[in-house]
């Protein structure tokens, strides 16, 4: 890298501090509605404005830095608590503080009739800092400061209504499953400050892109670091065998679902992944791996989303599957790809929460689709909105989502065969399928509701983020079009000056023009034609024929929470209950009884002396006066 | 042996038949008169010590004694009078309301 291009002291700690600015002023002010929202929605604007000029310097700088200042240090474990920012963060930047902004602008709206909504605004922008915290860190420590901010406030958010327990018991589960992963984190910052001695990102990929030095590492350090961190990618990220989370998450407010659940924080474990991809990139079986956990994933979340009534659920379902369709590009070897989609998915995932937000806002908090129908009238404008999340999710020729998807297809196909991309085409031919059972059932046939009969259009606060979006999700794929069809590249030539060693991948043969023009044939064809099927089974209304085995295994989630219960949840019960008895029994009790026993002696000996009779006490007053001379005597 | 060891051998004695007095007498009176009996073994020693360093201050102490002790004197008769009102003895084994 050409540290003349680095520009030093670039106002980076100053795009994490606004939001938290926000958090701290609409904690402490709790202004009335709107104005928290508006007061939130600014500094997360603020914020975007700053990213956009940091982002402008990028085509001649190659990083930018802030030094920042030194947090702690411990013998030679040092944490900077500074900023650096290269092309690739420079864009997920905008989407974070981009798309954060039209949700801010958007829940303004959406939470005004909530009963403290100062607070949720306060956790929203407290994201907002945490997720840049993740995003801009220069350090691991700061990364996995950010990492449990979001932790923190997805569980704060999950569970904000905590009136209902069931919110509550969602926001824990997520913390918790998400703790699980967080071992892995853990694991390997141990492992860089125990081998690399830095925890500095630049430092340890620096360490790794000298030959010397990482030819004197023991083999197995850099695979426990990648592990680690694809073990923690699989909670933040939810894959399996952590995404259970995730669909619980929808009891927070639907702001939060599309913020935190779609666009940004479920995405961290991509970022990590894709920012520190010299290691990965090198790490052959665990890429492997990586690759068929994402592709079970990816067909478990589309299964599951099949048979969904909530529509929420079927949303949340689907990013786990997209989620998938990023693991499985970057265990393809395609950082690029997974980035993207990333990218992509973040405009369309956001648009159809936000939209789903509206729909559930103009039925009155009623989320299922088998009570909707006939919504298309009712919210014209929704309905549009809701249209181009899923023709851009689905992959429809020339929208955001056909181009990631695309790419991710093709990179599947160039590095791990022809079946493999089969499998990964099946499921995105469910996206289509149950994204359009949804969208058929919400706003076609008839109403199948009082409340879907009395539906109403939501006002232009909620729907300016919708038209926003919509264009973003229909455009932002021409940022890279595949070279048969044009061939634009600026999404990956922006990208790739990010790392200092050449991307794996890159010099493998080019697939020839036919091949290419037939996968992508093969996957806009079939998405379509899978709309057009579920557009008619469900036109005239819900399935009503009699339950499957199948249907009901999809429909209770493969009972996979069933069985997580009995195999893990109850044992560690168990033995925590054995724990918890044993140590209150036995340490805190035994320390009290030990302590009142001993007063009780000590008591009962000193009471032998007190006779009551004032001539005992002058004889041992005496007898003491003749202690004290003898041992002053002594001495 | 010199008059002062004599002088301080009497104290002791006096010192020791009252502190006796004291410990084992029933009467509260009685014991009473072993306190006088020990601050009178102390005032023996006290003038005996001015008189072996050649100046005043042991005996002018004594004089405070004197005084004190027939205040106390004054004050535990006046006590005996409420505890024999409360108890209707003079016996201190009768006294065990100090007792742990």
């Amino acid at each position: 890298m050409n540290e003349v291009a680095n520009i030093v002291a670039a106002p980076l700690s100053w795009i994490v501090l606004l939001p938290l600015a926000g958090a701290v002023l609409n904690g402490s002010l709790r202004l009335k509605s709107p104005f928290n929202g508006i007061l939130a929605t600014l500094l997360c604007f603020a914020a975007f404005i700053l990213s956009c000029l940091q982002f402008a310097k990028f085509p001649e700088a190659t990083k930018l830095v802030d030094p920042g200042y030194l947090w702690f240090q411990a013998g030679h474990v040092k944490a900077q608590m500074g900023f650096e920012l290269t092309p690739f963060m420079s864009v997920m930047l905008l989407v974070i503080t981009g798309v954060g902004s039209l949700i801010h602008l958007y829940a303004t709206s959406y939470m005004s009739h909530d009963k403290s909504p100062w607070r949720f605004f306060a956790y929203l922008n407290l994201f907002v800092a945490a997720m840049l915290m993740l995003a801009l860190s220069s350090d691991l420590i700061g990364v996995f400061l950010g990492w449990e901010g979001v932790g923190v406030c997805s569980y704060l958010l999950v569970g904000y209504w905590y009136e209902d327990e069931k919110n509550t018991r969602a926001g824990m589960k997520a913390f918790i499953t998400n703790r699980v992963g967080d071992l892995g984190f853990l694991v390997a910052l141990f492992v860089a400050f125990a081998f690399f001695g830095t925890s500095s990102v630049s430092g340890i990929l620096e360490w790794v892109a000298d030959p010397v030095r990482a030819a004197a590492l023991p083999a197995w350090v850099l695979t426990v670091f990648a592990f680690g961190i694809f073990w923690a990618s699989c909670g933040k990220s939810a894959q399996i065998p952590l995404y259970v989370w995730l669909p619980d998450a929808m009891a927070g407010p639907t702001p939060v679902s599309a913020l935190i659940h779609a666009a940004t924080m479920v995405t961290s474990g991509v970022l990590v992944f894709v920012r520190l991809w010299p290691i990965f990139g090198a790490q052959e079986q665990l890429l492997t791996l990586v690759f068929w956990v994402a592709l079970a994933t990816a067909w478990m979340a589309a299964l599951i989303a099949l048979t969904q009534r909530d529509l929420k659920k079927v949303l949340a379902y689907s990013t786990v599957s997209q989620l998938g369709f990023m693991f499985a590009a970057l265990g393809a070897g395609a950082p690029v790809a997974a980035f993207f989609h990333v990218v992509t998915h973040a405009c369309f995932k956001a648009l159809l929460f936000l939209t789903a937000g509206s729909i559930i806002h103009g039925m009155h908090d009623e989320k299922d689709i088998f009570k909707m129908g006939g919504l298309r009238s009712k919210m014209p404008l929704s309905h549009l909105a809701y249209l181009v999340g899923c023709i851009a999710i689905a992959g429809f020729p020339f929208t955001a989502g056909f181009f990631s998807k695309d790419l991710i297809l093709t990179k599947v196909f160039e590095s791990r065969g022809l079946v493999a991309y089969l499998l990964l085409l099946g499921a995105a031919l469910l996206t289509s399928f149950y994204m359009f059972r949804s969208y058929t059932l919400v706003f076609w046939s008839k109403p199948r509701s009082k409340e879907a009969e009395h539906a109403h259009e939501s006002d232009a606060t909620i729907l300016t983020p919708l038209m926003i979006l919509s264009v973003l999700s229909l455009i932002v794929g021409w940022l890279e079009i595949p070279h048969v069809m044009g061939h634009v590249q600026k999404f990956s030539q922006w990208v790739e000056g990010s790392w200092t060693v050449a991307l794996r991948g890159n010099e493998a043969a080019e697939l020839n023009t036919s091949t290419e023009w037939l996968l992508m044939g093969i996957a806009a064809v079939g998405s379509i034609l899978v709309a057009i099927y579920a557009f008619k089974k469900y036109s005239t209304g819900p399935d009503t024929s009699p339950e499957t085995v199948a249907w009901k295994v999809s429909f209770n989630k493969f009972y996979v929470d069933e069985l997580y219960c009995k195999f893990i949840i109850q044992p560690f019960r168990k033995v925590g209950c054995k724990i918890s008895v044993w140590v209150d029994e036995w340490i805190l009790d035994g320390f009290l009884h030990g302590l009142f026993g001993g007063y009780r002696v000590t008591g009962q000996v000193a009471s032998i002396f007190h006779t009551g009779s004032v001539q005992s006490y002058a004889v041992l007053m005496l007898l003491g006066l003749l202690a004290i001379w003898e041992v002053a005597r002594i001495w | 042996m010199t008059t002062a060891h004599l002088i301080l051998m009497v104290a002791a004695f006096v010192f020791s038949i009252g502190a006796l007095t004291f410990f084992m007498k029933r009467s509260a009176v009685v014991a009473l008169m072993g306190v006088e009996l020990m601050l009178n073994g102390v005032n023996l020693i006290l003038v005996e010590a001015g008189q072996l360093h050649h100046n005043a201050q042991g005996t002018s102490l004594v004089l405070f004694v004197i005084l004190v002790a027939a205040a106390e004197a004054a004050l535990a008769l006046s006590i005996f009078v409420i505890l024999y009102r409360k108890y209707g003895t003079l016996t201190l084994e009768n006294y065990r309301s100090l007792k742990g």
